[in-house]
């Protein structure tokens, strides 16, 4: 409890900074939601055909799994990061309750009233927009409220694609395992939802003229929170305006773990100190793809990768277990792509399968092999990505013959750790440099067929901000081969063990390495 | 049987009006009548008879399938629509009041669709809610949902009156209205229409209203006109066997409420 206000109290300000933007980001999602659905809503209240199209488009985008949709409007926003494929996302969901309630409201209208309208002698306009359209706003506002509300949870979703907000506590909580960070970001995100369904709640009972007015001290309150939600907001979104891309800023991603994320920050820490570039920090994005996609198309200028990810999951190549010719494969093949691969930082990081030691050593087990045996009474867990890599999951099994009998369990490669230690799994997949694998008393199976391909960690950044920075390059090699593994994992465990703060990590070993001097 | 009116005296005629609908259904199978210039004809029947649908083709909410209806000395489908409406005032059962504006608002709304300015706007609403015994200062700031029934039903009327048309069209205006409350507004609105001369076509199954408040009724049945003609025509010589059913229900009704005929 204690460290929980420890990390709110050093947290304050960029907690605050989240809460804004995720609230810009909900706010404007909405507003445009509002102005494309509204009228969608109102053309399919015209003609049975048309609700049909429109409602049944808006369902389909809907049923659409959210990190998928982030995925596809990645590449559409040709790899842009951050806040407009996020918004899009957001619209797009908050399409169908706008667009359903519009049509509720416009077909809930008295029919003695709309009789006496039309018959009174009014246009389909004047009917539209003095008596159909007032009428039918409280409705509508519902469709808002349910929008927001989920809007609210969503946009911490968009955090996998380097949008601001709160999202970007709650993915940081989840690599680094650290509950304080997943309530920093989640408290905060509620509080935001019932703040918006109140606010939209008490605008529509303010804009029905059948409720009597309400006067005085709720006012005051009504009045003075939504000004503090708007305020709060526009602090968001002028935040966002300050942090766009600029001529002078690089902009440096990471995937969603914690030796990544230090990683990054290193990469901008060393940006920072040897170049007069500002360094964006976009990290935590959700995975292989979402990073390379953005710096391929000028999204993200540079990120930490391993060859062997990048040649079987991103350049779908077959595995190999030859570290030399997978490194100039991979430096060949993303040249194509304007992409450089700087020399490797020292590491290898390759996929480990795992078990608690204690049950490892009462089974006698120590090789992958040893697995045989059990694959019977075993249970397994990996990560989605292992799971459906050619050089993951069934690729393994094929190597070893191993023949899982409880099929293995698929959930976020970051809680596997826990899992195997609390005992829900036994064996699970994870990486060699993980510091968990010391903390939580876990063994890493041997490769003894080695199976698994080398992974070294190369910066890849973009050829055309190297280019247009000629310090960048030399600034980045400064960490080639500085890093090994028992050091990866040191400061691996300083951040997944301990509970420190990446950048710090990152910024002491820089230091104490020599590397932020000139 | 009367003598036809003489065509200046017309205010609408409906000349072999036939209705079917698109599911094949006959309301109307060739009727002919004619409402005199300021007087309230009121059409009678049960309900399925054809008498709203007689009303809606005046103000073209229902076009005849075949026959015309002359409105103005020219038929209705010769007619805007929105200026042939904007031209008469139009009162429906529960008032048909805009219950999102205010209720000066509401008996202004059609002068204000005409394009009247503001300040000529309230005027007309404050001189109509006056005529129809309400007290613009009290009500007019008010919203529908804040009056009573008969009120509400009152502001209907005001609301006909607003745009100062020379036709007025009621769609059983007072139905929904307690018995008490009926007979005095009807009592009102019936020498309301006297001093201003309107004509009205009055809708209605309540034989007590038409008798009440009609120059000329016209008893419809099935989509035909049964009989048009005096109220006292009816009762010496009512056009057949419903017609004289009719009108001795409607009497033994009256005789238990204790009510009185014209």
């Amino acid at each position: 409890m204690n460290d929980l206000l420890e990390l709110l109290r050093s947290e304050r300000w960029s907690l605050f900074e989240a809460t804004a933007a995720h609230l810009d980001l909900v706010g404007e999602a909405i507003l445009i939601a509002v102005i494309l659905g509204v009228p969608l809503g109102i053309l399919a209240s015209r003609s049975k055909g048309a609700e049909r199209s429109i409602l049944g488009l808006a369902n389909v985008l809907q049923t659409i799994p959210s990190l998928a949709l982030l995925g596809v409007l990645l590449i559409l926003f040709q790899g842009q990061i951050g806040k407009p494929p996020a918004l899009a996302a957001l619209v797009i969901y908050s399409l169908l309750p706008i667009i359903k309630n519009t049509i509720l409201g416009l077909k809930g209208v008295d029919r003695g009233v709309a009789e006496a309208a039309l018959g009174m002698g009014m246009t389909p306009w004047q009917r539209l927009t003095l008596v159909e359209l007032p009428l039918a706003v409280p409705v509508l506002l519902g469709g808002v409220r349910v929008a927001a509300v989920a809007s609210v949870g969503m946009a911490t979703i968009a955090a996998a694609i380097g949008a601001r907000g709160l999202g970007s506590y709650i993915f940081r909580g989840i690599s680094l395992a650290d509950p304080r960070l997943i309530l920093l970001g989640s408290v905060p995100a509620a509080a935001l939802a019932l703040a918006c369904d109140a606010a939209l709640g008490e605008l529509e009972g303010r804009l029905d003229p059948t409720r009597p007015r309400r006067t005085g001290l709720r006012d005051i309150l009504a009045v003075s929170a939504t000004l503090i939600l708007v305020a709060l907001g526009l602090y968001g979104a002028w935040g966002e305006l300050g942090s766009g891309a600029r001529a002078d800023t690089i902009v440096i991603g990471s995937k969603d773990s914690a030796e990544p994320v230090i990683l990054g920050h290193m990469l901008a820490d060393l940006v920072e100190a040897h170049t007069p570039l500002k360094a964006d920090r976009r990290l935590n994005l959700g995975g292989s793809l979402i990073c390379f996609n953005a710096l391929k198309q000028g999204g993200l200028d540079a990120y930490v990768e391993y060859t062997g990810t990048a040649l079987t999951a991103i350049l779908k190549r077959p595995p190999d277990n030859d570290p030399a010719r997978v490194r100039s494969t991979v430096g060949e093949m993303l040249a194509k792509d304007g992409i450089a691969m700087l020399p490797p930082l020292g590491f290898e990081n390759t996929f480990a399968i795992l078990m608690r030691r204690e049950q490892a050593e009462a089974l006698g087990i120590r090789k992958i092999s040893d697995l045989a045996r059990y694959s019977e009474t075993l249970r397994a867990g990996f990560g989605p990505e292992f799971m459906n890599r050619a050089d993951g999951y069934p690729g393994l099994v094929k190597a070893y013959g191993l023949d899982f009998a409880i099929r293995p369990r698929e959930m976020d490669r970051n809680l596997l750790y826990q899992a195997v230690e609390k005992k829900s799994l036994d064996v699970a997949a994870g990486d060699s440099t993980d510091g968990r694998v010391a903390s939580l008393d876990l063994v890493v199976l041997e490769d003894d067929r080695r199976y698994f391909p080398p992974y070294e960690a190369v910066p890849l950044v973009r050829a055309g901000a190297i280019e247009a920075h000629p310090r960048l390059r030399e600034a980045l090699e400064r960490l080639a081969g500085k890093i090994d593994a028992p050091t990866m994992r040191k400061l691996n465990h300083e951040v997944d063990g301990l509970k420190r703060d990446p950048a710090e990590v990152a910024r002491e070993f820089l230091q104490s390495a020599g590397l932020l001097g000139p | 049987m009367p003598a036809p009116p003489d065509a200046s005296e017309v205010a609408v005629a409906w000349k072999d009006v036939r209705k079917v609908f698109a599911d094949g259904h006959q309301a109307l199978g060739g009727v002919s009548l004619d409402a005199r210039k300021g007087e309230v004809l009121a059409i009678l029947g049960t309900s399925g008879s054809g008498k709203t649908t007689l009303l809606k083709m005046v103000n073209r909410l229902n076009d005849p399938t075949s026959g015309e209806v002359v409105v103005g000395g020219k038929p209705t489908t010769a007619w805007d629509p929105i200026a042939l409406r904007l031209s008469m005032g139009y009162v429906i059962q529960e008032a048909g009041l805009m219950p999102h504006m205010t209720i000066e608002a509401n008996v202004g709304l059609v002068p204000k669709l005409k394009g009247v300015d503001k300040a000529k706007r309230t005027a007309d609403a404050h001189r109509c809610l006056n005529l129809v015994g309400l007290d613009p200062k009290l009500v007019g700031a008010r919203f529908p949902h804040q009056l009573s029934g008969g009120q509400r039903q009152r502001v209907g009327v005001a609301r006909a009156l607003a745009a100062d048309p020379d036709l007025i069209l009621m769609d059983e205006p007072f139905g929904a209205l307690d018995p008490i409350t009926r007979r005095e507004i009807q009592d009102e609105f019936r020498s309301l229409q006297r001093d201003l001369g309107k004509t009205v076509i009055l809708v209605t199954h309540d034989l007590r209203e038409a008798c009440r408040m009609a120059d000329h009724l016209a008893l419809v049945d099935h989509g035909r006109l049964v009989q048009a003609g005096r109220p006292a025509d009816f009762l010496e010589r009512p056009a057949n066997e419903f017609a004289r059913s009719f009108f001795q229900d409607a009497r033994a009704v009256t005789a238990i409420d204790g009510g009185a005929n014209p």
